[in-house]
C-alpha cells in the first residue's frame, strides 16, 4: 500500500457488518485524552484486536500486553493503518485517560495503532458483553473471564473472531491472519506454502506439529 | 501423580535406548505442566478480578443516638456540609442544641472519620471542633468512637417505608415460563411510588421492559397458587435506592437499544436474550439488598453446580421463578402477609383475579 492511498483510505464496512447497533457507537477517551466513537471511529471498516484490562491490575493483564507488545513488534508494518489495538478498561471509574496512559508508557505500550480506552461504566458494561458475551451469565459476569481472551474482528469483512491470550504467538497470529482483508488465490497459495513449511520444521524438529 | 514424580519418570526415561522420544515426552510434559500453571495463575487473577460492589457511606439524612430509654439526640446532616443538633425527649417537639460544618474524611478510598467544626457559640461533642471515628457502617446504622465520650451507635430515622415485591408465574407462554419482575415500593406519607422491570405478559405476548401499573398491581395479592410465587418484603431507604438504580438503568438500557445480551434477527433469539437479560435484573436486585450487610439470607446464583441447582436443572426463561421461590422461601419469616401489606401500600382499584 503506497503512502498516497494510505493518506486517502476510506474504510468501508461490510454491507452485512451489524454496525453500531452491535458495536454501540459510545464515546470513549483514548490514553492521550482523545475522544472517540466505539464503532464509526474505531471500528467502522477496520481489523481491531481487542482485550479487556485495568490499569491496576497485577494479573493477568500485563501479561497480555506483554503478548500485545510480541504481536505488535510482528505486525508493526500494519498497525496503524488497517489493523488496530484496543485495550479497553474494565474499571472505568479508576482508569482515567493519565492512568492509561502511564500504564501504557511504564510497558513502553504507548505505540501507534495501540488505543488504552476508557469511558462511561454503563457503556464498557454494554461494549464488554456485546464482543465477550458467552451467552451464560455466570461467565459473563464475571469480567476476569474476558482478560484472557482476545476479540478479533474485522469489520470490512465482517468477520469475528477470537484467540486465547495465552495460546503460542503463532496460534494468535494465525488467528488475526484469518481476520484479513480477502486474500487473492495466489495470495493464499503462498500463505499455505509458507504455513507447510513451518508445520514441516516443526515435524523435524519435535516430532509433532505444534502452535495450530 | 506428585509434580515431582511425574517430572523424574520424564528424565528417568532418558536412561533409556530411545532418547530422542524420551526427551520428546519430556518436553511435552513440561509444557503440560507450564500450561497448568498458567491456567492456575489466571484463577487466582480471577479472583481478584472479580467485581467489587463495596457498601456507599451517606451521611446525608437524620440520624438517633440514643441516650435513655425516654432521651434521644438526634442529628441532621444536609448534603452542603451542615449538621444540626436536636435534643429528643418522649413526645415532645425535638429542640436545636448546636449546629456545626462536617467533612468526611477517606482513608485508602474508604470513610475513616468526620471532622466537626461548631458554629457561633456552638458546641458539638462538648468543643469547637470534633473528630469523631467512624467504626463500622451498615445501611441504618453507624458505630462511632468519640474522644472522651466512648462508642455510640446511631440509626438512620426515616419517615418513609420501603418494600420490594418479587412476583413470577409459571406455565404462562408456551415454554411453561411466565412473568417474573422485581417490584420497589417507596411509601411517602401513605402514597406510594412504584417501580417494576422484567418479563411481563401483555396483549397475550411476551414482553422485557418496564411493566405497566395495570400488570404489576395484579401481583400485589397473594400467590394464587404453586404456579405463582410472591414474596413481600420490607427493606430499608439505602436498599430501595440501590434496587431503583438498577431498575432505571435496565429501563435506560431498554430505552437505548443497549441492553447486555441482544436481540436476534428471529424471534426466538430475541426471547432468549431477553430471558438472559432478565436473570441479570432479577439478580442484580436481590443481590443488591445485601450489599452492606447480611440483612436477607440469599440465594446463590451463581451458576456453580455445589450452589446453584436452579441454573443447573432449569431452563434460562424459568430461572426467576425458581429464584423467587427459594428467596420467599429462604426469607418465610420476613414476609409481609397479604392483609398486612394491603393495609400499608393502599393502592386503589387493584385489579381482582
Amino acid at each position: 500500500m503506497d503512502r498516497r492511498s494510505l493518506l486517502t483510505r476510506v474504510f468501508q464496512p461490510h454491507p452485512n457488518s451489524p454496525g453500531a447497533a452491535k458495536f454501540t457507537n459510545a464515546v470513549l477517551r483514548t490514553h492521550d485524552n482523545k475522544e472517540v466513537r466505539f464503532y464509526d471511529d474505531l471500528i467502522k471498516g477496520k481489523q481491531a484486536v481487542i482485550n479487556m484490562m485495568y490499569a491496576e491490575c497485577h494479573g493477568a493483564c500485563p501479561l497480555v500486553t506483554t503478548v500485545m507488545k510480541r504481536m505488535y513488534r510482528d505486525l508493526k508494518d500494519r498497525m496503524g493503518k488497517d489493523l488496530f489495538f484496543y485495550s479497553i478498561s474494565v474499571k472505568p471509574q479508576d482508569d482515567t485517560p493519565a492512568a492509561l496512559k502511564h500504564y501504557a508508557q511504564t510497558r513502553n505500550a504507548d505505540l501507534p495503532g495501540w488505543y488504552f480506552l476508557t469511558g462511561d461504566p454503563y457503556d464498557i458494561e454494554t461494549i464488554r458483553f456485546r464482543l465477550f458475551s458467552m451467552n451464560h451469565p455466570g461467565i459473563d459476569l464475571d469480567f476476569a473471564m474476558h482478560s484472557g481472551t482476545f476479540r478479533i474482528i474485522n469489520d470490512a469483512t465482517n468477520y469475528w473472531g477470537h484467540a486465547g491470550a495465552f495460546a503460542s504467538q503463532r496460534n494468535i497470529m494465525d488467528r488475526i491472519s484469518w481476520a484479513d482483508p480477502f486474500k487473492t488465490h495466489a495470495e493464499w497459495a503462498v500463505y499455505s506454502r509458507n504455513r507447510q513449511i513451518l508445520i514441516n520444521q516443526d515435524i523435524k524438529k519435535y516430532g509433532y506439529r505444534r502452535d495450530v | 501423580m506428585p509434580l515431582w514424580l511425574f517430572l523424574t519418570q520424564g528424565l528417568n526415561h532418558r536412561d533409556t535406548e530411545n532418547t530422542e522420544v524420551a526427551q520428546r515426552e519430556y518436553i511435552m510434559k513440561l509444557t503440560a505442566i507450564i500450561s497448568l500453571l498458567g491456567i492456575l495463575l489466571l484463577t487466582s487473577t480471577a479472583t481478584a478480578l472479580a467485581q467489587e460492589k463495596s457498601c456507599s457511606f451517606d451521611l446525608v439524612g437524620t440520624w438517633k443516638a440514643q441516650v435513655s430509654t425516654t432521651e434521644a439526640i438526634l442529628y441532621r446532616f444536609d448534603s452542603k456540609g451542615g449538621v444540626t443538633v436536636l435534643s429528643s425527649s418522649g413526645a415532645a417537639e425535638p429542640q436545636q442544641i448546636a449546629a456545626a460544618s462536617y467533612t468526611v474524611n477517606n482513608e485508602l478510598g474508604k470513610p475513616d472519620s468526620v471532622s466537626f467544626t461548631a458554629t457561633g457559640k456552638n458546641r458539638i461533642f462538648g468543643a469547637v471542633r470534633k473528630t469523631m471515628k467512624i467504626v463500622s457502617y451498615d445501611d441504618s446504622s453507624i458505630t462511632c468512637a468519640i474522644p472522651g465520650t466512648g462508642t455510640i451507635r446511631w440509626t438512620r430515622v426515616d419517615p418513609d417505608r420501603y418494600f420490594i415485591v418479587l412476583a413470577a408465574r409459571k406455565d404462562e407462554f408456551y415454554d411453561t415460563s411466565g412473568s417474573a419482575f422485581p417490584i420497589v415500593i417507596k411509601l411517602a406519607g401513605g402514597v406510594p411510588t412504584i417501580d417494576a422491570f422484567g418479563v411481563y405478559l401483555a396483549n397475550k405476548e411476551k414482553n422485557f421492559g418496564t411493566v405497566p401499573a395495570s400488570i404489576y398491581k395484579e401481583y400485589l395479592r397473594e400467590a394464587r397458587d404453586d404456579s405463582e410465587t410472591i414474596a413481600r418484603l420490607e427493606i430499608n431507604s439505602r436498599q430501595y435506592e440501590r434496587a431503583l438504580k438498577i431498575i432505571k438503568e435496565w429501563e435506560r438500557r431498554d430505552r437505548e437499544g443497549a441492553l447486555l445480551y441482544t436481540t436476534g434477527t428471529n424471534r426466538d433469539n430475541s426471547e432468549e436474550a431477553n430471558a438472559l437479560n432478565n436473570i441479570l435484573v432479577v439478580k442484580a436486585v436481590a443481590e443488591s439488598l445485601n450489599q452492606c450487610s447480611q440483612d436477607f439470607n440469599l440465594y446463590k446464583l451463581n451458576y456453580v453446580v455445589a450452589d446453584d441447582w436452579i441454573t443447573n436443572k432449569v431452563s434460562s426463561p424459568l430461572v426467576p421463578f425458581y429464584y423467587f421461590q427459594e428467596l420467599r422461601r429462604m426469607n418465610e419469616a420476613r414476609n409481609i402477609p397479604e392483609q398486612k401489606f394491603q393495609e400499608l401500600v393502599h393502592i386503589p382499584n387493584l385489579a381482582s383475579r
